[in-house]
């Protein structure tokens, strides 16, 4: 039954914004990646080009985009108050807000997927388009992939308070509140210890030169992200309609 | 049989404020039960609670004999609702929307087009509920109760803010569920007369409580009609009605008002009356039958006055 849930919420997303969302947010990153290359005087190489990249997507890409879209996925049922009839369903209430967790963290862990492919694509255009090749080197797929599958893990936290607050709130003004509110703080607190904790700036500590830091921050986003989504799925399912 | 709905002392507050204070509901299956009752009595918090989307502050509600708390996936699976406004996804076809429904209901897929079929909708079924009417909107939420074969159907003010000609639909549309599906149906107004037209039965909801219950039959049987005379020489009809053994009163100039029993008793009064009359060289310019409406019945029940005639038929 639970697979019935996960598959309703991807028909739902037919023809939505979500789709939308989700090639725009890894596109924009490598867009901006290749126009800066671009403006550049001197070479770099790859290695530096996708650290740059993800240091983009991971500061204020992914938390903004993990924000829009939670409050996306929400609002498919909370515009048309569908939950009134889902929630009278002969179906366990868990199911639609697994579903919904399954299907935001699918799309997520895909964007960060599609921005491994885009970034070459981009670094490559702007070296077609240059007389001098600005990259050196080749493209270092497994360290890139490594880094941002790193950051997509150390996002679950984040992620997981961001859809509770946009399944909790039928307005679509409170996650959106907590979204900004976190990525401004995160990147006010950057150079701060406590950065590790904090949620919107867990996946940023994958760029970090300290191995035992980078473990803790994303162990604490990979492990809470998983209980919060847990308590979600009590909160949620013991809550009433309407 | 079990009734479709009953509920013992079912109760729900939030807060301070009592939303519904301990209503005992008796549906029959096979029924077209109206439930009825002003804005705020409290109709709409019934039906959540009927559907599980609530918990009672106190009571229980058993479906088909099924407690709809412990067992309400089961109990769940015997109902298909339409709450408040139809809730659609918009960027979806009627299909799409019917689709996720049957999905989740592990119906049969031939269910979609026969839903659809019932509504009247097949022909739109792939256009985008976006561009739907109102009148629409609500056949598809109609149908999307409807998936799953559904042995009692809750509909919430299913002709709320319908053209005319939309609430013809849907008046018609509730009649032929009852009669070809052999569904109970619940379904909740505040347009009283719209309830008139359908119900076997009704439920009047007032500030929480549930005043009235009972088959409509039972409720007109039970309601005192009268005959009204129009004629040329009242006092004359006067004393021929007192011979015949009917009561009369003056009621205008030319107008007399005779108490009846009931239906059956007041027409076949009636054409005794009118013969009499005749064979008398009375005049007579008018007869009717006067019973009061639900609308009637409920007003008064509500403020607790005697129930005022309405006419229901004039013959001249």
């Amino acid at each position: 039954m639970i697979f019935s849930a996960i598959y309703c919420e991807f028909a739902k997303l037919r023809n939505s914004l979500v789709l939308l969302l989700c090639i725009a947010a890894p596109a924009m990153v490598a867009i901006l990646s290749g126009l800066i290359l671009l403006d550049r005087s001197e070479a770099t190489d790859w290695y530096m080009f996708s650290m740059q990249a993800a240091a983009m997507w991971s500061y204020f890409m992914l938390p903004m985009t993990v924000t829009a879209l939670t409050i996306l996925i929400a609002q498919i049922d909370h515009g048309p108050k569908a939950w009134n009839h889902l929630l009278a369903l002969p179906v366990p209430r868990w199911h639609f807000y697994a579903a919904k967790a399954f299907v935001v963290v699918s799309l997520v862990g895909a964007m960060s997927a599609a921005l491994v492919v885009l970034l070459p694509a981009a670094g490559g255009i702007v070296d077609l388009l240059l007389a001098d090749q600005k990259l050196k080197g080749a493209y270092p797929w497994f360290g890139t992939a490594s880094l941002i599958a790193t950051m997509f893990a150390g996002s679950l936290l984040l992620t997981a308070i961001q859809l509770w607050a946009s399944l909790r709130f039928r307005s679509f003004v409170p996650p959106l509140i907590l979204g900004i509110g976190g990525t401004f703080v995160a990147v006010a607190a950057t150079a701060s210890r406590q950065g590790a904790f904090f949620p919107w700036l867990i996946p940023t500590n994958a760029l970090g030169a300290d191995p035992e830091r980078v473990a803790t921050a994303i162990q604490i986003g990979f492990y809470g992200g998983i209980a919060v989504g847990i308590f979600m799925l009590f909160d949620m399912g013991h809550k009433q309609a309407g | 049989m079990n009734p479709a709905i009953k509920t013992l002392g079912l109760r729900c507050s939030f807060g301070k404020q009592v939303a519904v204070d301990g209503i005992e509901l008796a549906v029959p299956p096979g029924s077209v039960y109206g439930f009825l009752g002003p804005n705020g009595a409290g109709k709409t918090t019934t039906i959540r609670l009927l559907l599980g989307l609530l918990k009672p502050t106190a009571g229980s509600v058993r479906i088909f004999g099924l407690d709809a708390q412990s067992r309400r996936a089961e109990a769940a699976r015997l109902m298909g609702a339409l709450v408040e406004t139809p809730c659609h996804y918009d960027h979806l076809t009627a299909r799409e929307n019917l689709a996720i429904t049957r999905r989740l209901l592990g119906a049969a897929k031939s269910d979609v087009d026969r839903v659809l079929e019932t509504v009247d909708l097949a022909a739109d079924a792939d256009r985008r509920v976006g561009g739907f009417s109102l009148g629409m909107r609500q056949r598809l939420g109609i149908a999307r109760a409807l998936i799953g074969r559904p042995r009692l159907l809750l509909l919430d003010e299913p002709t709320n803010g319908l053209d005319p000609h939309g609430v013809l639909d849907v008046r018609r549309l509730i009649a032929s569920l009852a009669e070809r599906e052999g569904v109970t149906l619940f379904v909740s107004s505040h347009v009283l007369a719209e309830v008139e037209q359908t119900a076997t039965h009704v439920g009047l909801m007032h500030k929480g409580k549930l005043l009235l219950q009972s088959s409509v039959a039972a409720l007109r049987s039970i309601q005192t009609k009268t005959v009204r005379l129009k004629v040329d020489r009242t006092d004359e009809a006067i004393g021929l009605l007192g011979a015949m053994g009917f009561g009369s009163a003056r009621h205008g100039q030319h107008s007399l008002q005779v108490d009846a029993s009931c239906a059956e008793g007041a027409a076949r009064d009636l054409a005794a009356i009118n013969v009499k009359l005749v064979e008398r060289g009375i005049k007579v310019f008018g007869l009717e039958v006067s019973e009061p409406s639900l609308e009637d019945i409920f007003l008064g029940t509500i403020a607790g006055v005697p129930v005022p005639d309405r006419s229901m038929s004039l013959v001249s």
